[in-house]
C-alpha cells in the first residue's frame, strides 16, 4: 500500500474577487481586515465631522438633535468595533503567524468566516440610518430605558452587535489557538515578540467578556420585545444593573483597544533606538497585570450612580493601581530609547507621539479615577477629551505606526518618508487642536452628547472643530500614501529597517504566500 | 521533530511541530472555562442568567477548536527498520497509511526543489510505488533524516541516495 502526500498547492491561490471571498490565507485576511478598518475609519470620521460641524458654533445649524445623537452613537460603534478592533485583528492576522514562525493561522477557514461576518454586521448597523425612528441614538453604551426607545433600528442594532461579537470571538479563539499551538520549535512563550504577547492577553480578554456583552444586549432585546423585566424598574428589574453588566464588558474592552498598541510600540521603539527592549519580562507581566485589573475597575464609569461609599473607594483605588503597570511600560519604552542610536522615521515618530499623548490620556484618566473629582467631571467634555487622547493618538496612532513599520514588508516597496512625516506632523498638530481644548470646556462644565451649548464654550469648540477637519483631511495623505506604496516605489530590502529584529524580517519583502512551510528553529 | 529509538530494531518517529500538548490544551481550556463560567455564574446568581448560555457556548466552541488543532497536529510517521524489511506507517488527519518494503530492494529518493527556497522531498520507493516521508519536517531536518535513513538502510547493503 502506498500513500503519497503531495505538497504542490502551496504557492497556488485563486485570483480575482474569489481570491478575497474564499481566501484562508492569513495575509489576505489580514489585508481584508485592514482595508475594512480603513473604509470604516472614513465613515466614522465623516460622522465625527457631522458632530464637529454642528458644534462649530452654538445653536442648531445643520442637523436636528435626534440625528446628532445618532451620529455620536454610530460614530462610537463604528470607530470601536469597525476600526480599532478590525485594524488590530488585521495586524494580528498578518504578523502573528510570521512572528511565531508558523505557516498560517491555526484555523484558516474560521478566519475567513470571522472576517466576512464583519461587513454583514456593519451593513446591518449602517442600514439603520435610513430606518423609521432613525439610527440608534442612546449612546454606544445602550443604557436602558433610553436605548429601548430606539425605533425600528433596535433589533438591527442588537443583532449587529451580536455578529460583531461573534466575529471577535472567532478571531480571538483563532489567535489563541495559533499562538499556543503553532509556535516554531524553540519559540517559548517568553521569547515571543511583545506584539504576540499583547494579542494573546487581548484575545483572552475578548473571550472572557464577550459573553457578558452578548447576554446584556440579549436581555435588552427580551425586555423590549418579549416582556421580560431584567432592566425595567416597573417590572422589578434594575436599570443600573445594565450599567454594571455593560461596563464589566466595557472596561476590558478599553484594554482590548489599547493592549495591541503596546505591542506595536514595543516592536517599533527598539528598532529605531537600535537597542533591545528594556525589561521584556516586566512588559509581559505589566500587560498581564493591566488585563487582570481591567476586570475589577468597571464601576469607575458609574461613580455618580449612587454606589455605597466602600464601592466607590474600592473602584477608585483599583483604578489608580492601573497606573503602576502602565507606568512600567512607559518607563521601559523611555529607557529603551535612552542612549540609543535613534533615528526618526515615520513609524518612530508615531510611536513617540503615542507615548507622549497616550500618557496625557492616562493622566486625565487618573484624574477621572478620583471619585470626588469624577463627580465634577462625569459626563462632561473632559471625559471625551480623556478617551479620545487614549484612542486617537493612542490606538489609532499605534495602528498607523504599525502600517508604516510593516508596509514595506507587506508590499515590498518603501513608502514616501516625506509624505509619511507630513502625515505625522499634521495629524499630531490637528489631533491636539481637536481634543486638548475639550479638557477646558469639560472642566468648565460643558456636558457631552449635546448638539447645542452655552456661549462661553464657543471659542474652544470652534478650535476643536477646525482641528477635527484638519485631522480628517490629513488622513487623505495616509490613504494616498498607502495606495501609492502598494502600486510601486523603491524596492524594500528583506530587513527593511537597520535595527529590525525578529522572524518577520527574515522573510522576503513581500513575504511568500505561505510564510514558513517548515518551521524555523529559534535559538 | 525526529525521535530515534532502538529496541531490537531501529525506529524513527517523525511528528509535526505542536507547541501545545493535549494536556496543555486541557489545562488551558479548564482555566479559561473556570474564569468565564465564574463571571457568568456571578451574573446568574444576581438573576441575569442569559449571560450563562453565551459563556457556555463560547467555552464549548473554544474547546472544540483547540482540540481540533491538537487532533490536526497529531500527524506522525513511524519508520521501523528490521533486518530485512522496513515498515512505514503514517497518520495525516484521518488518512492512515502503511507501506512495507523489502529493505534490500527499497530505494530512498531525495529530490531537489525545482524552485530556490523550496523544500527537498524524501521518498521511499519500492516496486514502482512510493511514499513521501518527513512531510512535516523542516528542510534541514529532512536532509538529516535522509542521511540517517540512508545509513540505516545501507547496513548490510549498498543503497545510494540519488
Amino acid at each position: 500500500m502506498s500513500s503519497v502526500v503531495k505538497d504542490t498547492h502551496h504557492e497556488e491561490h485563486p485570483s480575482g474577487i474569489m481570491r478575497w471571498i474564499t481566501t484562508t490565507n492569513h495575509k489576505d485576511i489580514g489585508t481584508l481586515y485592514l482595508w475594512f478598518a480603513m473604509i470604516m475609519f472614513f465613515i466614522g470620521g465623516l460622522m465625527a465631522l457631522v458632530i464637529r460641524s454642528e458644534l462649530f458654533q452654538p445653536g442648531l445649524q445643520f442637523v436636528d438633535p435626534q440625528f446628532f445623537n445618532s451620529m455620536t452613537t454610530m460614530h462610537a460603534l463604528v470607530m470601536i468595533f469597525g476600526v480599532v478592533m478590525p485594524a488590530f485583528t488585521g495586524l494580528a492576522n498578518w504578523m502573528i503567524p510570521i512572528m511565531i514562525g508558523g505557516p498560517d493561522m491555526a484555523l484558516p477557514r474560521m478566519n475567513n468566516w470571522s472576517f466576512w461576518i464583519m461587513p454583514f454586521a456593519f451593513s446591518m448597523l449602517l442600514s439603520t440610518l435610513w430606518m423609521d425612528g432613525g439610527a440608534p441614538a442612546g449612546g454606544w453604551t445602550l443604557y436602558p430605558p433610553l436605548s429601548l426607545q430606539t425605533g425600528d433600528a433596535f433589533p438591527f442594532l442588537i443583532f449587529a452587535i451580536h455578529f460583531m461579537g461573534l466575529s471577535s470571538i472567532m478571531g480571538a479563539i483563532n489567535i489563541v489557538a495559533t499562538i499556543l499551538n503553532m509556535r516554531a520549535p524553540g519559540m517559548t512563550l517568553m521569547k515571543m515578540p511583545l506584539f504576540v504577547w499583547t494579542w494573546l492577553i487581548t484575545a483572552f480578554l475578548l473571550i472572557a467578556v464577550m459573553p457578558v456583552l452578548a447576554g446584556g444586549v440579549t436581555m435588552l432585546l427580551t425586555d423590549k420585545f418579549f416582556g421580560t423585566s431584567f432592566f425595567n424598574a416597573a417590572g422589578g428589574g434594575d436599570p443600573v444593573m445594565f450599567q454594571h453588566i455593560f461596563w464589566f464588558f466595557g472596561h476590558p474592552e478599553v484594554y482590548i483597544l489599547i493592549l495591541p498598541s503596546f505591542g506595536v510600540v514595543s516592536a517599533i521603539i527598539p528598532t529605531f533606538a537600535r537597542k533591545p527592549l528594556f525589561g521584556y519580562s516586566s512588559m509581559v507581566y505589566a500587560t498581564a497585570s493591566i488585563a487582570f485589573l481591567s476586570f475589577i475597575v468597571w464601576a469607575h464609569h458609574m461613580f455618580t450612580v449612587g454606589m455605597p461609599l466602600a464601592g466607590e473607594v474600592f473602584f477608585m483605588f483599583a483604578t489608580m493601581l492601573i497606573a503602576v503597570p502602565t507606568g512600567v511600560k512607559v518607563f521601559n519604552w523611555v529607557t529603551t530609547m535612552w542612549k540609543g542610536a535613534m533615528t526618526f522615521e515615520t513609524p518612530m515618530l508615531f510611536a513617540i507621539g503615542f507615548i507622549i499623548m497616550f500618557t496625557i490620556g492616562g493622566f486625565s484618566g487618573l484624574m477621572l479615577a478620583i471619585t470626588p473629582a469624577d463627580f465634577q467631571y462625569h459626563d462632561t467634555y473632559f471625559v471625551v477629551a480623556h478617551f479620545h487622547y487614549v484612542l486617537v493618538p493612542g490606538s489609532i496612532f499605534a495602528i498607523m505606526a504599525a502600517c508604516y513599520f510593516w508596509l514595506p514588508k507587506w508590499t515590498g516597496n518603501m513608502y514616501s518618508e516625506t509624505l509619511g512625516k507630513a502625515h505625522f506632523w499634521l495629524s499630531t498638530f490637528f489631533v491636539n487642536l481637536t481634543f486638548f481644548p475639550m479638557h477646558f470646556v469639560g472642566l468648565a462644565g460643558m456636558p457631552r452628547r449635546i448638539p447645542d451649548y452655552s456661549l462661553q464654550f464657543a471659542d474652544y469648540n470652534m478650535i476643536a472643530s477646525i482641528g477635527a477637519f484638519g485631522f480628517g483631511f490629513a488622513q487623505l495623505i495616509f490613504l494616498y500614501l498607502i495606495i501609492k506604496t502598494i502600486k510601486g516605489g523603491v524596492k524594500a530590502t528583506d530587513k527593511v529597517w537597520e535595527g529590525a529584529e525578529g522572524l518577520e524580517w527574515t522573510l522576503s519583502s513581500p513575504p511568500p504566500y505561505h510564510s514558513f512551510n517548515t518551521p524555523p528553529v529559534i535559538k | 521533530m525526529i525521535t530515534r529509538t532502538y529496541d531490537g530494531h531501529e525506529e524513527y518517529i517523525i511528528s509535526g511541530n505542536n507547541s501545545l500538548s493535549f494536556h496543555g490544551s486541557i489545562i488551558f481550556i479548564s482555566l479559561i472555562s473556570c474564569i468565564s463560567l465564574f463571571i457568568a455564574l456571578g451574573f446568574t446568581i444576581k438573576g441575569y442568567w442569559i449571560i450563562l448560555p453565551f459563556a457556555g457556548l463560547e467555552m464549548i466552541f473554544l474547546a472544540v477548536m483547540l482540540l481540533y488543532c491538537c487532533h490536526n497536529n497529531s500527524m506522525y510517521e513511524k519508520i521501523q527498520i528490521f533486518e530485512d524489511k522496513v515498515n512505514i506507517s503514517s497518520k495525516y488527519r484521518k488518512n492512515k497509511g502503511f507501506f512495507e518494503v523489502n529493505k534490500y530492494w527499497a530505494s530512498l529518493v531525495l529530490t531537489k526543489p525545482k524552485l530556490r527556497g523550496h523544500p527537498h522531498k524524501l521518498y521511499v520507493r519500492y516496486k514502482g510505488r512510493e511514499m513521501e516521508i518527513g512531510v512535516m519536517l523542516e528542510d534541514k531536518e529532512r536532509l538529516e533524516l535522509a542521511e540517517m535513513l540512508n545509513t540505516s538502510f545501507r547496513k548490510g547493503i549498498n543503497n545510494e541516495i540519488f
